[in-house]
C-alpha cells in the first residue's frame, strides 16, 4: 500500500492552476482597489475571504473532534479531507496577518468604530476592545487552534505509520476538550473579528451562528471533494452512496439550523427594536442590493435547498447532490457578504457594485492559494485511516447507515 | 379439502407459518417469483424489504403529508392575516399591523398540526383500519403473529391460486414452513 | 457490500484487541429472543403484581394530587391573590412551572423522534417511557396558563374564534403563539404515542386471557394484524411524524423562549434564548426520563432491556446538553458585560450579588458543577449517584427559570418600579403537583413498557446481518 494519495485529474488541475490563479486574483484585487481609490477595499476583501477559508479550516477541526468522539462511518470517509483542511490553517493565518497589518496597524480601518470611539456605549467597552488586548487574544486563538491541529494530526500520522491502536484512546480522551476549546475560542474570535466591526451591536446568537455556518460550508465543500475522490484507493473500497446520502441529510440539517438561528436572531432584534441593536438590520436593508440579498437568502439559502434535500433520490445521486452542494456554497458566500459588507459601509446607502468585483477577485485569488496548499496536504496520507480499529466497528452491521441496502446509484 | 370450496366456509387463503423473519422474507420472494400477487405477510415487527418482496414498493403517504402541510401553512397564515390585518386592524405597541415575521411561528405550528394529523389518519385509513374482524385472525396460531411468528398468506382471489397447487407450493418452500394451513373467511 | 472488500485492506494493527478499546456491552443482552422479550414486556402489563416501590410511588403521587386539588379549589375560590405574584412580578411560579414542564416533555419527543431519525437502536428501550412522560408533562404544563389566567371559565378567549365583539387574539404577541405551540405539541404527542402503541396493543390483545381485556385491546389496536403492507405505511408514517416532531419540539421551546426574548426586559431580551432554551429542555427532560426510568427498571427487572449502555448513552447526552446550557449562562454573562449597556450590566451584577443571589449560584452548582461528575464513566452507570444527579439537575433547571423570571422582573429599568417576589405556600402547593405526573404515570402504567420494535433491535444485535429489523 502506498503511503501517498494521488489526486484525480480535476483536483490535480486545481492544484496546478492554484498558485497562478491565486497570484493573479490577489494582484487583481490589489490593483483594482487602488484603481477605485479605496485602499481598504483590498483589506475588506481579504477579510471576507479569510472569514470563509478560516471557517473551512475550523469547521473541519470541529468535525475532526466530533469524529473522534463518535467514530461514525460518515466521518471516517471524510477524516483525511478534514485533517488536510485543518493543516491548511497557515493560509488563513497569513491572510489574517495581512488584514491585521493593513488595518489595525495601518491607521484606520474597519475597526475604527472602537479604535477611535465616539459613542458613550463603545467607550464603556474599551476594557475589552483595545488593540493590545485584541492582538493578544488573536494570537491566543491561533495558538489554541494550531495546538489542537498539531496534536490531532500528529497522532493520526502516528496511527498510520505505527498501527498502534492505543493511539485512538488519546483521540477519545482529548476530543471533548478540544471541542470545548473550539466553541469558546470561536465565540471570542467571532466577537473580536466580526461583531466588533459594529461595536455597539451585540448578539449572543452570533457565535452559534458562526459555528453552524462553518459547519455548513465545510459540509458543502467536503461533499464536492468526496465526489471527486470517491474513486481513489483506499477510499473507493469503502465509500458508498449512503455516505453521500448522509452528507445531504447533514447539509439539510445545517441549513435548517442556520435558518432557525438567523430567523430567531432577526425576530428578537426586530421586535425589540432597540436603537443599539436594530441598526444591524437597518444597515442591511438600506439599499436595493441588500434587500435583494435578503430575499435571495430566504429563498436560496433556505427554501430551495431545504425542499430539494428532503428528497431521497437527490441525496442518493452524487451528481445532483454536488449541484446542491455548489448552490449551498454559493449561498454561504452571499451570506458572509451580507454579514460584513454592510458593516464596512456603515450607514452608506449606495450599492457597492464595484466593490463586488474586488471581493470576487480576492476570493478567487486566496481560494486558489488555499486549495493549492490544501490539495498538497491531502496527498500526504492515504485517504482512509485503515489502522483505526474503530473503522471496522463503524462498518459492522447495525452501525452503518443502511449499508449494503442499495447498489450505488452513481456507478 | 376440495369440497370446502363448495359447502364449507369460504376459504380466504393458504398460510405458511415461520418463526424467522429471514425465512418469511425468502418465502415471499419465492412466491412472488412464482407469479403470486394477491398475498400478504404478517410479522410482529417491521421486516425490512418484506413489503417490497410482496410487490409493494411505495406508499402515497408523503403526498398526503405535503398537501396537509401546505394547507396548514396557508390556514395558519391567513387566520392571522384575516384577524389582525383585514378584519380588525389594531395598533398594539406601535408594531406594524402586517408584521409578517411575527406570523411565522403560528404558521409553522399550524403546518405541523395539519401535516401530523393527516399523516396519522391517512396511515390508518390507507391500511383499511380500523378493521376489527379479518379472516387472518382465523389462521392457526395467528395470535402469535404479534409476538414471535411470521406468516405468509396466498389469498384465494389471486389469479394463480389453486387450492391444491398453492398448498403444495407452500409446503415445498425452502426454507420449510413450520406449518401450512387453510384459512376460512 | 463494502465490508467484504475492506477487510482485504485491513492491515496488521498493534494493540487492537486491548480491552480498553472495547465497547461496554451490546444493546439488548444476548439470551433474549422475541418470545422472551414479548414475555418481559407483556407480563409487566398482564400478569405480574405491582412491586412495592410502585405502590409507594403511586401513594405518594396520590397524596400530592390531593394537595394539588385542594390548592386549585382554593385558588378558584379566592383568585390568584393567594399566590405571591404582584406588581412588577406578574409572572411567578406559574410560568416557571410551565416552562419547566414543557421542557421535560421535550426529551420524550426527542427520544422518539430524533433517535428514530438517527436510527439509534437504543431508543427502542426507552421511548415508551419517554413518550408517556411527554404527555403527562404537557398536561401539567398546560394547566398553568389556565390557572394563571385567574378566570379559567373564560379561557377560550385565548382562541381565535369569530365573536360578537369582533376581537381576535393579538397574533403579534408570543403569548398567542404559545397557545398554538402548546396545543399542537400536546395533540401531536398524543397522536405519536398512540400510533406507536397500536402494534403493542395488538400484541396485548393476542396475549390477554380475559375476554373483556381482549376486546378492549382489540378495539384500541384498531384490528392491527401486522401485515407487511401495513408495516410499510406504518414505518413511513413513523418516519414522517418523527420528521415533523423534531422541528416541532424545537419550535415549541423556542416559542416559549420568545415569551421572554421578544420583550426588551434586560435578562430576557437576548438572541441566544431559543437554542439555549431548547438545550435546557432536553437536558432537564433527559434527567427526568432517568429519574423515572431508573426505579422502574429495577422494580420491573427490565435490566436486560434497558441496559447499562442505554443509561450510559443518556448520561452522555445529559452531559453534552449541560455543557450547552452552561455555554448559555456564560454567554449571557459575557455579553451583558460586553454590551456596555448599563441595564444589561446591572442585570447580571444583580443576578450574581442581588437579593436572589443564592438562586443564581445554586443554579450554577446544580447545572454546571454537579453534572461534571458525568465525565466519569463509573458514575454514568452507577444507579444511585446517577439518580441523585438527575434530581439535582431537575432542581437546577427549575432554578434557572426562577432566576430568569424573578431577577429580571424585580429589577426593571426604573428603580421606582422595583419590587420583590416570593412564592407563597399556595405557590408551593401547586408546585407539589409533581405528584400528578407520578400518579398518572403509575396509574396508567398498564401499557407496554417497551416498543415491540425493540424485538427487531434484539434480532439485529444477535448479528443476523442487516439492519432489516431495526427501525426503518
Amino acid at each position: 500500500m502506498s503511503n501517498k494519495t494521488t489526486l484525480p485529474d480535476r483536483l490535480g488541475l486545481i492544484r496546478t492552476a492554484g498558485p497562478v490563479v491565486g497570484a493573479a486574483g490577489v494582484a487583481a484585487a490589489l490593483v483594482l482597489s487602488f484603481a477605485f481609490g479605496n485602499r481598504e477595499l483590498f483589506f475588506h476583501a481579504t477579510f471576507y475571504s479569510f472569514w470563509i477559508l478560516n471557517g473551512l479550516c475550523l469547521g473541519s477541526m470541529a468535525f475532526i473532534l466530533i469524529h473522534h468522539l463518535t467514530a461514525g462511518s460518515w466521518s471516517f470517509v471524510a477524516q483525511r479531507v478534514f485533517e488536510a483542511f485543518t493543516r491548511t490553517l497557515p493560509i488563513p493565518a497569513v491572510m489574517f496577518l495581512i488584514v491585521y497589518l493593513g488595518t489595525v496597524l495601518g491607521g484606520h480601518h474597519m475597526y475604527d468604530a472602537w479604535v477611535h470611539p465616539d459613542s458613550h456605549t463603545v467607550k464603556l467597552k474599551l476594557e475589552y476592545l483595545n488593540i493590545p488586548f485584541w492582538t493578544a487574544r488573536a494570537v491566543f486563538y491561533f495558538a489554541v487552534w494550531f495546538t489542537i491541529i498539531h496534536f490531532f494530526n500528529k497522532w493520526s500520522r502516528e496511527l498510520e505509520t505505527t498501527g498502534n491502536a492505543l493511539i485512538t484512546l488519546k483521540f477519545r480522551t482529548w476530543a471533548p476538550f478540544g471541542l470545548i476549546a473550539y466553541c469558546l475560542t470561536m465565540t471570542f474570535a467571532a466577537v473580536d473579528w466580526g461583531q466588533s466591526i459594529e461595536p455597539e451591536w451585540f448578539s449572543t446568537m452570533y457565535a452559534p451562528l458562526t459555528w453552524i455556518s462553518q459547519g455548513l460550508t465545510t459540509f458543502a465543500v467536503t461533499t464536492l471533494l468526496l465526489a471527486q475522490l470517491q474513486h481513489q484507493k483506499p477510499l473507493s473500497r469503502y465509500i458508498h452512496v449512503d455516505h453521500f446520502h448522509i452528507y445531504g441529510t447533514f447539509m439539510c440539517g445545517f441549513i435548517v439550523l442556520w435558518t432557525y438561528m438567523s430567523f430567531s436572531q432577526f425576530l428578537i432584534i426586530w421586535s425589540g427594536n432597540l436603537p443599539e441593536e436594530i441598526h444591524y438590520y437597518l444597515d442591511r436593508s438600506n439599499n436595493q442590493l441588500y434587500r435583494a440579498i435578503i430575499l435571495i437568502l430566504m429563498l436560496g439559502h433556505f427554501l430551495l435547498p431545504f425542499m430539494v434535500l428532503l428528497q431521497r433520490r437527490i441525496k442518493r445521486n452524487v451528481t445532483t447532490l454536488c449541484w446542491v452542494a455548489f448552490w449551498v456554497l454559493a449561498m454561504r458566500l452571499v451570506d458572509i457578504f451580507f454579514w460584513f459588507v454592510p458593516a464596512f459601509h456603515h450607514g452608506d446607502t449606495s450599492v457597492p457594485w464595484r466593490d463586488m468585483i474586488v471581493y470576487a477577485c480576492a476570493l478567487v485569488g486566496f481560494g486558489g492559494i488555499f486549495f493549492w496548499y490544501f490539495l498538497g496536504q491531502l496527498t500526504k496520507l492515504p485517504l482512509l485511516a485503515l489502522n483505526d480499529p474503530r473503522l471496522y466497528e463503524a462498518l459492522s452491521p447495525g452501525h452503518g447507515h443502511g449499508a449494503g441496502e442499495e447498489v450505488a446509484d452513481h456507478a | 379439502m376440495h369440497d370446502s370450496h363448495d359447502n364449507g366456509p369460504k376459504v380466504f387463503g393458504i398460510v405458511a407459518e415461520y418463526d424467522d423473519p429471514d425465512a418469511v422474507l425468502k418465502a415471499a420472494k419465492l412466491a412472488y417469483a412464482e407469479g403470486y400477487r394477491e398475498m400478504d405477510a404478517y410479522s410482529p415487527f417491521p421486516v425490512h424489504g418484506l413489503a417490497e418482496a410482496l410487490g409493494m414498493h411505495k406508499t402515497r403517504l408523503p403526498w398526503f403529508t405535503l398537501a396537509a402541510g401546505l394547507t396548514g401553512a396557508a390556514t395558519g397564515f391567513l387566520l392571522q392575516y384575516i384577524g389582525n390585518v383585514w378584519h380588525y386592524p389594531y395598533d398594539i405597541g406601535g408594531k406594524q399591523v402586517f408584521s409578517w415575521p411575527m406570523y411565522l411561528p403560528i404558521t409553522f405550528e399550524a403546518t405541523i398540526l395539519f401535516a401530523a394529523f393527516t399523516t396519522g389518519f391517512a396511515m390508518i385509513f390507507l391500511n383499511g383500519l380500523p378493521m376489527p374482524y379479518h379472516a387472518m385472525f382465523n389462521a392457526k396460531n395467528f395470535d402469535r403473529a404479534t409476538s414471535d411468528r411470521f406468516f405468509l398468506c396466498i389469498e384465494t382471489k389471486d389469479r394463480k391460486f389453486d387450492a391444491h397447487k398453492t398448498r403444495e407450493f407452500l409446503q415445498r418452500l425452502q426454507p420449510k414452513p413450520l406449518d401450512v394451513s387453510e384459512v376460512s373467511e | 457490500m463494502a465490508d467484504s472488500t475492506i477487510t482485504k485492506d485491513k492491515p496488521k494493527m498493534v494493540n487492537a484487541d486491548r480491552p480498553e478499546l472495547k465497547p461496554i456491552e451490546p444493546l439488548v443482552l444476548q439470551p433474549q429472543t422475541y418470545e422472551t422479550i414479548s414475555d418481559t414486556i407483556g407480563s409487566v402489563i398482564l400478569e405480574k403484581p405491582q412491586p412495592p416501590g410502585w405502590w409507594l410511588s403511586v401513594a405518594g403521587g396520590f397524596f400530592f394530587v390531593c394537595v394539588l386539588g385542594l390548592s386549585i379549589t382554593y385558588l378558584f375560590v379566592e383568585g390568584t391573590g393567594i399566590w405571591g405574584i404582584n406588581q412588577p412580578v406578574g409572572w411567578g411560579f406559574a410560568i416557571i412551572n410551565l416552562v419547566w414542564w414543557i421542557g421535560i416533555g421535550h426529551a420524550g419527543t426527542l427520544i422518539s423522534a430524533i433517535l428514530l431519525l438517527l436510527r439509534q437502536d437504543w431508543r427502542n428501550a426507552i421511548n415508551r417511557f419517554a413518550e408517556a412522560m411527554t404527555i403527562f408533562a404537557v398536561a401539567c404544563a398546560a394547566m398553568f396558563p389556565l390557572l394563571h389566567a385567574g378566570r379559567p371559565w373564560v379561557i377560550f378567549f385565548i382562541l381565535p374564534y369569530p365573536n360578537t365583539l369582533a376581537l381576535w387574539p393579538n397574533f403579534r404577541s408570543p403569548l398567542a403563539w404559545d397557545v398554538f405551540a402548546i396545543s399542537t405539541y400536546g395533540s401531536v404527542s398524543l397522536l405519536f404515542w398512540y400510533l406507536g402503541l397500536i402494534p403493542d396493543f395488538a400484541m396485548l390483545r393476542d396475549r390477554a386471557k380475559n375476554r373483556a381485556v381482549k376486546i378492549t385491546y382489540g378495539i384500541i389496536s384498531l384490528g392491527w394484524r401486522g401485515s407487511a403492507k401495513h408495516w410499510l405505511r406504518y414505518e413511513m408514517a413513523s418516519l414522517l411524524l418523527a420528521g415533523l416532531s423534531t422541528p416541532l419540539v424545537v419550535s415549541v421551546h423556542s416559542i416559549i423562549s420568545f415569551d421572554f426574548s421578544i420583550g426588551i426586559v434586560p435578562g430576557w431580551h437576548t438572541t441566544i434564548f431559543p437554542p439555549y432554551f431548547v438545550a435546557g429542555a432536553i437536558y432537564a427532560g433527559f434527567a427526568m426520563v432517568l429519574t423515572i426510568m431508573l426505579p422502574v427498571r429495577s422494580w420491573y427487572k427490565l435490566e436486560s432491556l434497558i441496559t447499562l449502555n442505554h443509561i450510559n448513552n443518556m448520561s452522555k447526552l445529559m452531559l453534552t446538553t449541560s455543557l450547552i446550557v452552561c455555554y448559555g449562562y456564560f454567554s449571557e454573562a459575557f455579553f451583558a458585560w460586553y454590551s456596555g449597556n448599563q441595564y444589561e450590566r446591572f442585570m447580571m451584577f444583580n443576578r450574581m450579588t442581588g437579593p436572589y443571589w443564592p438562586a443564581y449560584w445554586m443554579l450554577l452548582f446544580c447545572n454546571f458543577l454537579v453534572p461534571q461528575l458525568l465525565w466519569s464513566a463509573r458514575i454514568r452507570v452507577s444507579q444511585w449517584p446517577l439518580w441523585i444527579i438527575t434530581i439535582v439537575i431537575g432542581i437546577g433547571m427549575w432554578l434557572e427559570r426562577y432566576v430568569i423570571v424573578v431577577t429580571s422582573l424585580t429589577r426593571d429599568f426604573m428603580p421606582s418600579l422595583w419590587g420583590t417576589y416570593h412564592g407563597t405556600i399556595w405557590d408551593w402547593h401547586v408546585r407539589g403537583h409533581a405528584g400528578l405526573l407520578h400518579f398518572l404515570y403509575g396509574a396508567l402504567h398498564p401499557l407496554p413498557a417497551d416498543d415491540c420494535r425493540a424485538r427487531g433491535a434484539s434480532y439485529a444485535a444477535q448479528g443476523h446481518g442487516s439492519r432489516a429489523l431495526s427501525e426503518g
